[in-house]
C-alpha cells in the first residue's frame, strides 16, 4: 500500500460493464462501501476493479457525485445540498434515477442512495396508483374485487 | 459481500435489457428504502400499485422504519376537563402504521379557527391508557368493559378479548424492536403486595408471566392524569408508584387497600426494560 499524501493521492481505476475505464483517486472511489472493501481485500492492486452492472453512463455520475462529496467539508454543507439538488435534477427522468439507484445500492454510496430515494419518493407523491405503475412498468396484479378491498380500506384517506 | 454482488447480477440480467425504468429489477430493500419516504396518505395510494408494494409496506419493521423518518406524530393530547372521559388528538398525517381492518370509529375534523390544519380525532368516553408510535391504547369508559387498540391515522380499532383484561391491568404498551411486534405489559395483583407482571404479543395476544413477582404497583389505570402513565424512554418504560390504591375498574376483584397501608416503593419511580424484561426501581 501506498502512502496517501495531498500530492500523491493513489489512483484506482475502475472499470464499467461497458468496458469504459475511469481513474479516480482511492479516496473517491471509497466513498462506496462495496469498492472500499475490494480494495481493502487486496482486489485492487493490479489492474482496474471491474464493476459488471454498471453502465459508463452511470458509473461517470456516480464517480461526478464521490468527487464533489470527498472534496467538501462540512463548512459547505449549504453548498453541497444545492449541488444535490442540482445533480438529481440533470439526471431528470425516472429511468435514469432508478439506474442510478441501483448502482448506488451496489455500490454502497449511502448519501447518494438517500438523495436518489428521495427524489423517487417524491416523483411518486402525487401521482395515482395507474401513473406510478406506467412509471415504472409495474404489472397491477390485483384482481377487481382486491383492488376494491383495498381501496375501500384506505378510503379515509382519499376523502 | 459476495451474495450482494451476485444478486445484484441477477437483478442486472432480470431488467438490464428493457429500456423502460423497471421498478421490480430493485432489491426489496431498495424499494421499501423509497417508499417509506412517502408521507402517509400517499403510501396508501401506492399500496394499490400492485401485491408486492402491498406487501414490502405492511410489515410491522416498515412502519417502524417510516416512523423513524417522519416527523411525531401526535403533536398533542390533552383532557378537557369539562368532559374528562374525552381526549382529544392533533395528528399530522405521516405515518402509517398499519393495523388490520376493523370497524372504524368515528372522526371529526372539528378544527379551531386559526389553526392550522392538523385533523383532530376525537375519541369519546374513553380513558387513554397507554400510547405508542402515534398508536393508541384506550378503554372504555361504560361497561361492558372494553379495552382497544387504536390508530388515529388509519382509524382502525382491535379490541383486547376480555379474557386478556382478566390478566390485570394495562401498565403500557410498546414496540419490541427486535422481534418487531407491539406488546402490552400488564400487572395483576395478588395481594395488596405482589403483583404478577405478564407481556401480552398483540398481534397474536399470546402472553406470558414475568418471574418473580414484583412488589411494586402497576401505574394508575384510570388515570386521567398524566403523570401516572408509563413513559416509554430509552427502551424502559417507567412510571410513578403512588402511594395509595384509588378505585379500579379495570381490574374485577380490586385490591382492598386500607388507607393506612404502607405500599412499598410508594412515590418511587419503577423501570421496566422492554428488553431484559427486567422491574427495578
Amino acid at each position: 500500500m501506498s502512502i496517501t499524501t495531498e500530492n500523491n493521492e493513489k489512483m484506482i481505476t475502475l472499470m464499467s460493464s461497458d468496458g469504459e475505464e475511469f481513474v479516480v483517486e482511492e479516496a473517491v472511489a471509497a466513498q462506496s462501501q462495496t469498492i472500499k472493501h475490494l480494495i481493502e481485500d487486496g482486489c485492487s492492486t493490479e489492474g482496474s476493479i471491474p464493476l459488471p452492472n454498471v453502465t459508463g453512463r452511470v458509473l461517470s455520475e456516480v464517480i461526478q457525485y464521490c468527487k464533489k462529496h470527498s472534496s467538501s467539508d462540512d463548512k459547505e454543507e449549504k453548498e453541497l445540498e444545492a449541488w444535490d439538488a442540482e445533480f438529481v435534477k440533470a439526471a431528470d427522468d425516472h429511468v435514469a434515477l432508478t439506474d442510478l439507484m441501483m448502482a448506488a445500492n451496489f455500490l454502497d454510496i449511502k448519501g447518494l442512495l438517500d438523495l436518489v430515494a428521495q427524489t423517487l419518493a417524491n416523483m411518486i407523491t402525487g401521482k395515482s396508483p395507474e401513473e406510478v405503475r406506467r412509471m415504472w412498468n409495474i404489472k397491477n396484479d390485483f384482481t377487481p374485487e382486491e383492488a376494491e378491498k383495498v381501496r375501500k380500506e384506505n378510503q379515509w384517506a382519499f376523502e | 459481500m459476495v451474495v450482494s454482488w451476485w444478486s445484484s447480477i441477477r437483478y442486472k440480467f432480470a431488467g438490464g435489457k428493457s429500456k423502460k425504468a423497471d421498478f421490480a429489477c430493485l432489491p426489496d430493500d431498495v424499494i421499501i428504502d423509497i417508499l417509506s419516504r412517502l408521507p402517509a396518505d400517499h403510501l396508501l395510494q401506492c399500496q394499490r400499485v400492485c401485491k408486492k408494494w402491498r406487501l414490502l409496506t405492511s410489515t410491522a419493521s416498515f412502519a417502524q422504519l417510516q416512523v423513524r423518518r417522519g416527523a411525531p406524530v401526535i403533536l398533542g393530547c390533552y383532557f378537557d376537563y369539562s368532559n374528562p372521559y374525552c381526549f382529544y388528538l392533533n395528528v399530522a398525517m405521516n405515518v402509517a402504521t398499519k393495523l388490520s381492518l376493523l370497524q372504524p370509529i368515528r372522526r371529526f375534523l372539528n378544527l379551531d379557527e386559526g389553526e392550522p390544519n392538523p385533523p383532530r380525532h376525537i375519541v369519546e368516553n374513553c380513558h387513554l391508557l397507554s400510547s405508542c408510535d402515534g398508536l393508541i391504547l384506550a378503554i372504555r369508559r361504560r361497561r361492558p368493559l372494553y379495552v382497544f387498540l387504536y390508530n388515529p391515522i388509519t382509524q382502525e380499532e382491535i379490541a383486547i378479548p376480555p379474557e386478556l383484561l382478566d390478566l390485570g391491568r394495562i401498565c403500557g404498551l410498546y414496540f419490541h424492536p427486535v422481534t418487531k411486534e407491539y406488546r402490552m405489559l400488564c400487572a395483576f395483583a395478588l395481594n395488596n403486595h405482589f403483583f404478577r407482571y405478564y407481556i401480552v404479543n398483540l398481534p397474536t395476544f399470546s402472553y406470558r408471566a414475568l418471574s418473580p413477582d414484583f412488589c411494586c404497583r402497576p401505574p394508575s389505570a384510570l388515570g386521567i392524569y398524566i403523570a401516572s402513565k408509563a413513559t416509554l424512554v430509552n427502551g424502559n418504560l417507567h412510571w410513578m408508584v403512588e402511594h395509595r390504591e384509588e378505585s379500579n375498574r379495570l381490574e374485577k376483584h380490586p385490591p382492598k387497600v386500607r388507607k393506612d397501608d404502607h405500599q412499598p416503593c410508594a412515590n418511587s419511580i419503577l423501570r421496566f426494560n422492554i428488553d431484559t424484561e427486567v422491574l427495578d426501581t
